[in-house]
């Protein structure tokens, strides 16, 4: 009877308008069976958790390609923490240079994903890490 | 956490209760119907409105700006937003938070963007329970917001005491393709973007529609239409008085009781047709009776009609007398 | 054609069959792969003169002659080249002055402005949704205080600027005209450009704060004043670029562009403008991809399209309204993250098509833009591509090279159809605007972006590096990361001034701003009347916000 389907927030942190790849991520979990919740362009980490956690999402995929990524990504993490839900995973992707990469993955971004990334890649991340 | 506990944590106003409440009860997960059955006797009543019409129209707009205006006058208000699941991968994609941003991290209120799922086009059992859990969480008014195409359309309006339908000219809404269907459970018409061509053209079909309709049931509520170009504050105010104007016709009337009775009817049909095929269709369809009947239908040995008898005879004897 | 054209065409045509029947089919058999354009049509293996009959004089022409299909200067790049203008932004306005002053000591007579976010949606520094993106993607500017400091020592008078600015390109351009006054030169001397494109905004780049209506009429507004008072500047440079990086392909990129194009000629005529006193201000700005071929018929096509929309529905009659102008950019979404030396390699060929179909200025991008910020190497290197391709390729000898080749000609009638397709149907939605509105063209344009994805992903796109020839590789160091202490700097930057200016005379100018707003007046004066006193930017937009509202993207 269990009709579990994960949940997944794709959302625009900051103030950055280019949103073809976070589209096209979206387009994909849906095609792979997800249901997934798009934000939209700039939100706010506040913004962000509030409704990831409203929408009780299992993944939560942050875009970013302005650079803002470093103060932007780790904010989004630290707020699931402070409300205890770290069950969620959280993922990147943009223009993340290399050297900020294992900065996001210690403060909380399980994984970051660049350009020309296959979006099959990103399908099998969730499906290995998310919760059960 | 056990169901009663979640049970509580959701009365007791803890959001993030209700949200993994309404993942259990949309999953059909273990203890959902033990929360459902708690939490029933300790919740009242919504009002719950409906908005509906074609993508595009502007619903979450208009939904954001009324569920402003009832936080600003002290409601607490749930807003379920229905999208259609794909029927090729089962996966959903769920925008309409995009236009409503100004909701986002605002005090009373609570917004969960649902997946139509398994209803074909229409809605889910699973909304439902999510508006009970939603008016144990404390919501005063639930705000329903559906695509206008397939079944949902007419399905709202078992479910809502007021349905507000939002319909705009021109693109992908000819006035041919406006169902009779949407036209006879609209409470409330609103004609968004009516600067757009065929605005005039549109409302002079709808209003003709609506007066015929009006002579032939003679309803006592005559539902208004309102054209907008935007979403101005001056027409929300006439939008929130006609909203309001329906609340007391439902009151003063015997309508707002019928409305009651049919939702509570579907509430009851949705949970028979849920047990029943929990109970009895789903070990017959897993059943060996069932394999070797799709086999002999196919290959033209027997009739459906036919199979689907035998098999019925042969768990429940006697059914037929 | 002649009695006997028609017998050598007669002839042509059975030959033609018998060579497809004979020879090509038979190694056809054997192995031979499908092709198509960016927009899915199928390309042929052989193009004759039988494909599509190109009147020479009326579909080519001359250059700098109607229809323009073979350039806009009769000299093209014998006469001038095309102006090598690269488009950088760095964090502060003094790092800015400094690299600006650099530039124009090595001989640069062109700069190119970047903004940062906050600055493109009318944002100050200390603004919350400003926190981590000031300074990030351009330099920041809150007021005149940090223009002046921009273009300190930089003569306004032999320097023509280019600025990225949108939905706040009315207040940067009023700073600009301020310290022009304050160095003692008059507006009509200023030359430049304002991107202030603001439709594209809405549907393919983001910067977008007011809602359509407002925001053209602030355009329209620009158009009015400079067609007065700064004759030399051009008031807007309608995008493409961001359009196609969005993921749009060659149609959509030229009949999207075109149909903003048309709404901001549309809404300067209902303003009351005569269509020769705007229009030869009108530029336009490109993408250019890695489709060689495909790319020069673009531009090609789009200029002739764009001559007879201006002379056919507009009636234009100066020749300097019917001719597109455009600056072009190499493809930053083409750029990858994987073996990132091959971008030189792709931008050059970006280039070459760029050049082919008849640019007027180019960018072109760094190679490393897809791991961060350019480096100051990359950026040379990028520049130096654009020498190479000048003084040692010979392809800028000859105005319009490749034209009357069988396949461009036909490529470029084939694109022309299709942009007037979807130029018919957005005119029946009622425009642009509306089109926009009701969401059609991000759809359009996502659905291109998705399927190109998926066909990247099954291969049947190849992108060496990506999904083909791979290779593991160590990451790459060395790249440019920007100062983290520029908010902080900015933002006390902020305070200062807000201290030390005369606040009431703020207030006043701010008012009559909202007047003036509220009455639908040209804008343009109250604004620079504003920025004078040093009211923010985002007091400016402050102001506008509340009578115009903001804009909220469809679903999709």
């Amino acid at each position: 009877m269990d009709e579990k389907r994960i949940r997944a927030l794709i959302a625009k942190p900051g103030l950055d308008g280019h949103d073809r790849g976070a589209k096209i991520v979206a387009q994909a979990l849906r095609d792979a069976g997800m249901e997934v919740i798009y934000t939209g362009l700039r939100q706010t980490p506040e913004q962000i958790v509030s409704t990831a956690l409203q929408e009780d999402v299992d993944v939560i995929g942050l875009s970013s390609l302005s650079g803002a990524h470093s103060h932007l990504f780790p904010r989004v993490a630290e707020l699931i923490e402070e409300k205890g839900r770290q069950d969620i995973l959280i993922i990147g992707g943009g223009v993340i240079p290399e050297k900020d990469r294992s900065d996001l993955e210690k403060k909380g971004i399980k994984q970051i994903f660049t350009s020309g990334t296959s979006t099959q890649d990103i399908i099998k991340f969730i499906k290995e890490n998310v919760r059960d | 956490m056990d169901t009663q506990e979640l049970g509580e944590s959701i009365i007791g106003g803890d959001e993030n209760a209700l949200a993994r409440g309404l993942t259990l009860v949309e999953n059909r997960s273990e203890g959902y119907k033990d929360l459902l059955e708690y939490l029933f006797p300790r919740s009242s009543s919504s009002y719950i409105l409906g908005i509906t019409g074609p993508p595009g129209a502007g619903k979450s707009s208009i939904t954001t700006k009324l569920a402003l205006d009832m936080v600003d006058k002290g409601q607490k208000v749930g807003i379920l937003a229905i999208d259609p699941t794909s029927p090729f991968s089962g996966g959903a994609l769920l925008g309409d938070r995009i236009r409503m941003g100004e909701l986002v991290g605002r005090e009373n209120v609570f917004i969960r963007s649902m997946a139509s799922r398994g209803a074909l086009g229409g809605l889910s059992p699973a909304v439902l329970d999510a508006i009970l859990l939603m008016e144990a969480y404390g919501s005063n008014t639930v705000i329903i917001e559906t695509v206008g195409v397939g079944q949902s359309e007419t399905d709202i309006a078992g479910v809502a005491d007021t349905v507000l339908i939002i319909l705009m000219p021109g693109i992908g809404d000819d006035v041919q393709t406006i169902k009779a269907g949407l036209l006879e459970i609209g409470d409330l018409f609103v004609i968004n973007k009516a600067d757009h061509e065929g605005a005039g053209e549109l409302s002079a079909f709808l209003e003709g529609m609506l007066n015929w309709q009006e002579k032939e049931k003679e309803k006592d509520w005559n539902p208004p239409v309102l054209k907008t170009v935007a979403i101005s504050s001056d027409r929300m105010e006439e939008l929130l008085g006609k909203i309001e104007e329906h609340k007391d016709f439902l009151q003063k009337t015997d309508q707002g009781e019928k409305k009651g009775l049919r939702r509570a009817g579907l509430a009851l049909k949705t949970h028979m047709k849920a047990e029943l095929e929990q109970l009895f269709l789903k070990p017959l369809l897993d059943g060996e009776d069932w394999r070797q009947g799709i086999i002999k239908v196919q290959e033209r040995e027997a009739f459906p009609g036919e199979v689907v008898r035998s098999i019925l005879e042969k768990n429940f004897p006697n059914i037929w007398r | 054609m002649t009695e006997t054209g028609e017998g050598r065409k007669k002839e042509l045509e059975e030959k033609l069959s018998q060579w497809l029947e004979g020879p090509f089919a038979r190694a056809q058999a054997k192995k031979w792969q499908k092709a198509f354009t960016s927009y899915r049509e199928e390309v042929k293996n052989l193009y004759t003169p039988l494909d599509g009959e190109t009147d020479y004089l009326e579909d080519m022409g001359f250059p700098g002659e109607y229809p323009f299909t073979r350039g806009v200067y009769p000299t093209m790049y014998r006469g001038r080249l095309w102006t090598m203008r690269q488009y950088a932004g760095f964090a502060s306005a003094e790092e800015s002055n400094r690299r600006y002053r650099y530039l124009l000591e090595q001989g640069q007579t062109g700069l190119s402005i970047a903004f940062d976010l906050p600055t493109q949606i009318g944002l100050d520094s200390d603004h919350p949704m400003a926190s981590g993106e000031v300074g990030k993607v351009g330099v920041a500017i809150d007021s005149l205080a940090d223009m002046e400091i921009l273009f300190d020592g930089i003569p306004l008078e032999e320097v023509s600027t280019s600025m990225t600015i949108n939905s706040p390109a009315a207040i940067l351009m009023a700073m600009y005209v301020v310290v022009a006054e304050k160095q003692g030169v008059k507006p009509e001397e200023l030359r430049g450009t304002i991107q202030n494109d603001i439709l594209k905004e809405y549907f393919a780049r983001g910067t977008y704060i007011f809602p359509p209506e407002p925001s053209i009429k602030l355009i329209t507004d620009i158009f009015a004043y400079c067609s007065e008072k700064m004759p030399r500047w051009n008031t807007i440079s309608i995008s493409g670029y961001h359009i196609r990086e969005a993921g749009a392909n060659a149609v959509q990129e030229v009949a999207f562009t075109l149909a903003d194009g048309i709404a901001y000629v549309k809404a300067a005529l209902e303003a009351g403008l005569d269509v020769d006193d705007f229009a030869p201000r009108l530029s336009f700005f490109f993408n250019s991809q890695m489709n060689v071929l495909e790319e020069v018929a673009k531009f090609r096509a789009a200029r002739r399209i764009w001559a007879k929309i201006m002379a056919e529905q507009f009636n234009a009659k100066n020749p300097k309204s019917r001719m597109l102008r455009f600056h072009t950019q190499t493809a930053g979404a083409a750029l990858t993250a994987q073996q990132p030396l091959n971008n030189v390699t792709r931008v050059t060929l970006q280039a070459l098509a760029a050049v082919l179909g008849g640019t007027q200025s180019l960018h072109t991008n760094s190679y490393d833009e897809a791991l961060a910020l350019p480096s100051e190497e990359s950026v040379r290197i990028a520049l130096r591509t654009q020498q190479i391709l000048a003084h040692e390729s010979g392809v800028g000898a000859t105005a319009d090279p490749i034209g009357g080749s069988y396949y461009i000609e036909n490529l470029t009638d084939d694109i022309e159809k299709q942009v007037f397709e979807y130029l018919d149907k957005i005119e029946n939605m009622g425009g642009m605007e509306k089109a926009i509105e009701s969401g059609y063209v991000q759809k359009e344009i996502q659905k291109s972006a998705y399927e190109m994805q998926k066909r990247i992903e099954e291969e049947e796109e190849i992108i060496i590096g990506v999904n083909k020839h791979k290779l593991d590789e160590p990451t790459p160091g060395d790249l440019l990361a920007m100062d983290p202490q520029v908010e902080k700097q900015q933002q006390e930057k902020l305070v200062r001034v807000k201290e030390e200016r005369d606040n009431k005379q703020v207030k006043g100018k701010l008012d009559s701003l909202h007047e003036a707003a509220k009455n639908d007046e040209n804008l343009i004066p109250h604004i620079i009347d504003a920025v004078r006193v040093y009211a923010t930017l985002g007091e400016i937009c402050g102001v506008l916000r509340e009578i115009y509202g903001e804009y909220r993207a469809p679903t999709f």
